[in-house]
């Protein structure tokens, strides 16, 4: 009488474990679907692309002979520009956390750093755009250096912030002991053992950076695509894609497409090289 | 001697680094002052009006936020509801069934997943999800949108709740298996309910994300700012409002609005962020947010 119950009972329990964990796998399936997707329609598009570029279209448009090499010239620019200026601030500003501030400032600036780091980035094209709007009304590379720069600013810091604080805690603390000076700590111990996981942090800043659109939708303004002097404006390939995407002509629109597929290409080389640095980071320490 | 002049650079490495922090508050103050006074003109002259008017139209002056309001949250909430399933479920699948080898590799594509820049998925929303979606009974507007939001925000939600999960006390664990529970029976009363709070957090930050997306919401959504009686009618959010009009924006009232949504958008966002911490920080606190 009793048997049949819990025999039951079991059988049911094992049902809804079985059950759960074919619903965990398929739904962990469908996590990678969306990533095979985009990077197949941008492959097959961005090829398809490359190929049109080299045939004799007779689309109406503007840019017909313009390629978006100018706009990879730009968007190199300004990064390597603003991950100078933002490396120089942020590694310096994380460093003085660590180092320097009171626990109370210490945990206003951590708070200032993360707030301004997950602020949705259209909010630093508006702002960047106010600001040289009232100074100038011409954009260049600079002020699109700038916009680029108050976008990684906050997250270098807190990456340096999170890179040498707690896990460099016994070095900064050997070091101190046998009567080095916070300087001396700093540079000869902690920063050269912490130097690879900066680095990868940085490149991954660089890379997100380097996508971004929404900061420079309002500066760098090129409205005229058939202005491609260095000088008179600034051309960023992630706005080009944008703007060529969103254009009414198919030529346009291909053009966005190859734009893609390079710009994805090394927006992950990026990310795959910083995972490679700290992960042989992760592995030194064992 | 020898420690004076050690020291003196000591001090002096401080100051300048106590310039470089300076700058960093000195931004953030930025951000909240420049919003408020920008949007000076459209608070002091519309008021609570802003909020609930449900209409937008610039060229008759009238200027109402809701509709961009309606916007954001329902595709978010989209977006949300489909990175939570998919999501918490992955990350029940690493910290459960996952050997290291497969956790390596699904973290790796997750990670990837993460990088992809907005303006790929939009590309990508406007050129393939959309025709898709047309030919079924689906349809386009605010559902197109929170399927592109749901992707971009999947990753977060997988990260953080994978940390969260994998922070439960072993013994725990183990307790719940030498009871004789099954892997899902352990999962709901060992994993879940130690980890809510993180995964309330992990929901929250994600959210707040998702609200502020510009580049790929603005490319898929239609910008149709008209409350719409469906999910699948073209709509238009507070980022992509912004994005779709401030550089043609003629005239003080017109702009000061739009700056206004910004602040809204910066509001809402910080917010939402700021439960996210609270929530997170009491599960595990060396935590990375993003």
């Amino acid at each position: 009488m009793k048997q049949p119950l819990f025999v039951n009972e079991l059988s049911r329990r094992k049902r809804k474990d079985t059950l759960f964990t074919g619903f965990v796998f398929l739904m962990g399936l469908l996590a990678l679907f969306p990533l095979f997707l985009v990077i197949l329609a941008v492959l097959y598009k961005g090829v398809l692309g490359f190929s049109n570029h080299f045939s004799v279209t007779f689309i109406p448009s503007l840019v017909m002979e313009g390629g978006l090499y100018q706009a990879w010239i730009g968007t190199g620019f300004m990064l390597i520009t603003s991950i100078l200026i933002a490396g120089i601030i942020g590694l310096g500003t994380g460093i003085f956390i660590v180092e320097y501030a009171n626990t109370g400032f210490a945990v206003f600036l951590r708070f200032i750093a993360e707030s301004l780091a997950l602020t949705p980035s259209i909010i630093i094209g508006l702002l960047v755009y106010g600001l040289f709007a009232t100074v100038h009304g011409n954009f260049s590379l600079l002020e699109g250096s700038i916009a680029l720069a108050i976008l990684m600013i906050p997250a270098i810091t807190r990456d340096t912030e999170k890179i040498i604080g707690l896990p460099y805690r016994h070095l900064r603390e050997g070091a101190l002991a046998i009567g080095a000076t916070k300087v001396q700590s700093l540079f000869k111990m902690v920063l050269p053992a912490a130097m690879k996981s900066l680095i990868a942090a940085m490149v991954l800043t660089l890379a997100r950076a380097m996508g971004e659109t929404a900061p420079l939708l309002f500066i760098s303004l090129s409205n005229n695509p058939s202005s491609y002097r260095m000088n008179d404006s600034a051309l960023s390939l992630p706005l080009q894609i944008y703007r060529f995407a969103l254009s009414p002509y198919s030529d346009l629109q291909a053009k966005a497409w190859t734009g893609t597929l390079t710009l994805t290409i090394a927006v992950l080389l990026l990310v795959v090289f910083s995972r490679w640095m700290d992960r042989s980071v992760s592995r030194q320490r064992g | 001697m020898r420690s004076i002049r050690f020291h003196f650079t000591d001090r002096l490495f401080a100051g300048v680094l106590f310039l470089f922090a300076l700058l960093l508050m000195m931004i953030g103050f930025w951000f909240v002052i420049e919003l408020l006074s920008k949007s000076f003109l459209s608070i002091g002259q519309l008021g609570v009006n802003f909020l609930v008017n449900p209409l937008w139209n610039p060229s008759h002056h009238v200027f109402g936020a809701l509709v961009f309001l309606y916007g954001t949250v329902w595709s978010s909430i989209i977006g949300l509801t489909l990175a939570t399933v998919v999501g918490l479920s992955t990350a029940l699948l690493l910290t459960q069934f996952g050997q290291t080898r497969l956790v390596r590799v699904f973290s790796f594509f997750i990670d990837l997943l993460a990088s992809i820049p907005s303006v790929v998925y939009g590309i990508w929303g406007l050129f393939v999800l959309l025709p898709f979606l047309k030919g079924t009974y689906l349809g386009t507007g605010i559902f197109a949108a929170g399927l592109i939001l749901g992707i971009m925000i999947l990753p977060t939600i997988t990260k953080i709740t994978r940390q969260v999960m994998s922070s439960v006390p072993q013994e725990l664990q183990d307790g719940a298996l030498a009871l004789g529970a099954t892997r899902y029976e352990k999962v709901k009363l060992a994993i879940l309910p130690y980890s809510l709070a993180g995964i309330l957090g992990a929901m929250m930050l994600a959210f707040g994300r998702a609200l502020g997306e510009t580049i790929a919401v603005t490319m898929v959504i239609g910008n149709h700012p008209e409350l719409g009686p469906s999910f699948y009618a073209h709509s238009a959010t507070l980022a992509s409002v912004i994005a779709n009009q401030f550089s043609e924006a003629k005239g003080q009232m017109y702009l000061s609005s739009l700056y206004e949504i910004g602040l809204l958008l910066f509001i809402v966002t910080f917010i939402f962020h700021a439960g996210a911490r609270a929530l997170i920080w009491r599960v595990s606190k060396p935590m990375r947010l993003s």
